[in-house]
């Protein structure tokens, strides 16, 4: 009886958490004049809760797939933002978390106490600094003012600096030892043992920029430059089926990246708790 | 095993997406012209065939081909640069070997008027306009 409870209980958190996820589908094959019937925004109306098209069809992917071309050009923004932030950062992350955990320099502790304190700070705090800095480096309507705040974000350094504290020290001094460098050491040893956090970090990365919302809106000015993740958040649209539409194609790299990678991050993940 | 097997699977399908998208994001607009029909127009003259012309009405020349049963198919385009057709209806007053001469409340000489399309065409469609001779 318990566990039926139990299921129960699990069936429905997973229907809650699945259901924008179906319904977004859902109306993705829908019609205009259906969507439009049953979302009437304008008139602060939210008429029905349909799932099932009138009539299936694929006009909404058309639409953005083939007339509508300035949505893929916003699907390459955000694949341009995306993916030299996620290099960048699991890189530089890599690095800086084997000399926090690794290597011993004065103050290191202090340094990284202070990294802590900035990843706790909410975003919103640091958007008008880097505004400013980002203006004077004139770097404002760039990609780069959320590629280089990104690739130095102190979260990966956090998290890879965990994993980088459970491998023995005797490996590293056997390999001092043996006359390798810490370039080497880092390559050869610690690389290969934290394949699992470097997949967590890089599927972490990913979605946290593949979704960025505020930086763009603040940073550019030229809607061109706009990545895909700004017109999922428009609800002003009024093209409610093309953004069903767009969703669907914007779930598409964010799945692959986690099923390319879920075995290796449940693995990082038990290794950390034990 | 199976690990890889899901991994190689994903990898395949993430290339093959990417290179999907990278390709309509260049050829989208070229397919989707393609598709559609294609148009040849011409401007709408302001004129008589009459030597005697009714000065109460406006009388456009169009060509023959592009009046069938009293309608005409005149260009518009949208904002978001979409060009469609609209029916219009016009009243024949006379014709030559090359036009013919009709009036209407809603054709204006600033308008275009289809005279040849490679497939049928109704009020609405969104057609695609080449460029006439």
């Amino acid at each position: 009886m318990k566990k039926i409870i139990k299921c129960i209980f699990l069936l429905l958190v997973t229907a809650i958490f699945l259901f924008p996820v179906v319904y977004m589908i859902a109306c993705s094959f829908m019609s205009s004049s259906q969507i439009s019937k049953m979302l009437d925004f304008a008139n602060g109306e939210y008429k029905d809760l349909n799932m099932i098209p009138e009539m299936f069809t694929l006009e909404q992917f058309y639409q953005v797939l083939f007339r509508r071309p300035e949505y893929l050009l916003k699907f390459w923004n955000s694949v341009i933002i995306t993916l030299p932030t996620v290099i960048g950062q699991v890189v530089v992350s890599s690095f800086a978390a084997f000399a926090f955990a690794k290597l011993k320099f004065p103050f290191r502790d202090k340094l990284f106490f202070i990294y802590i304190v900035l990843l706790i700070l909410p975003l919103q705090v640091t958007l008008v600094p880097n505004y400013i800095i980002l203006d004077n480096m004139n770097l404002l309507n760039n990609f780069l003012a959320i590629i280089l705040p990104g690739t130095f974000s102190t979260f990966g350094i956090c998290l890879l600096r965990q994993s980088i504290k459970y491998i023995p020290d005797s490996s590293i001094e056997a390999a001092r030892i043996d006359g390798a460098s810490y370039f080497r050491i880092f390559t050869r040893i610690i690389i290969p043992q934290i394949k699992g956090g470097l997949i967590t970090l890089t599927l972490l990365c990913f979605i946290d920029n593949w979704n960025v919302v505020e930086q763009p809106l603040i940073y550019f000015e030229e809607n061109s430059m706009y990545p895909l993740s700004i017109t999922m958040a428009d609800i002003s649209n009024s093209d409610y089926g093309i953004i069903f539409a767009c969703g669907v194609m914007f779930m598409i790299p964010a799945l692959v990246i986690y099923f390319y990678g879920h075995k290796d991050i449940n693995l990082s993940i038990y290794d950390i708790e034990k | 095993m199976k690990q890889d097997k899901y991994k190689k699977m994903a990898m395949k399908f993430g290339a093959l997406f990417f290179v999907v998208v990278l390709f309509l994001t260049y050829f989208s607009k070229t397919i989707d012209n393609l598709l559609l029909p294609k148009v040849k127009v011409s401007d709408v003259i302001t004129g008589s065939l009459s030597e005697y012309p009714d000065t109460m009405h406006t009388h456009y020349l169009l060509p023959l081909s592009s009046v069938v049963s009293e309608e005409v198919y005149v260009i518009f385009t949208d904002e978001k640069g979409e060009v469609t057709v609209n029916a219009v209806s016009v009243n024949i007053c006379g014709s030559n070997d090359l036009y013919y001469e009709v009036t209407s409340e809603s054709l204006f000489s600033d308008m275009q008027v289809v005279y040849k399309t490679s497939k049928e065409i109704f009020d609405g469609d969104r057609v695609y306009v080449e460029e006439g001779e």
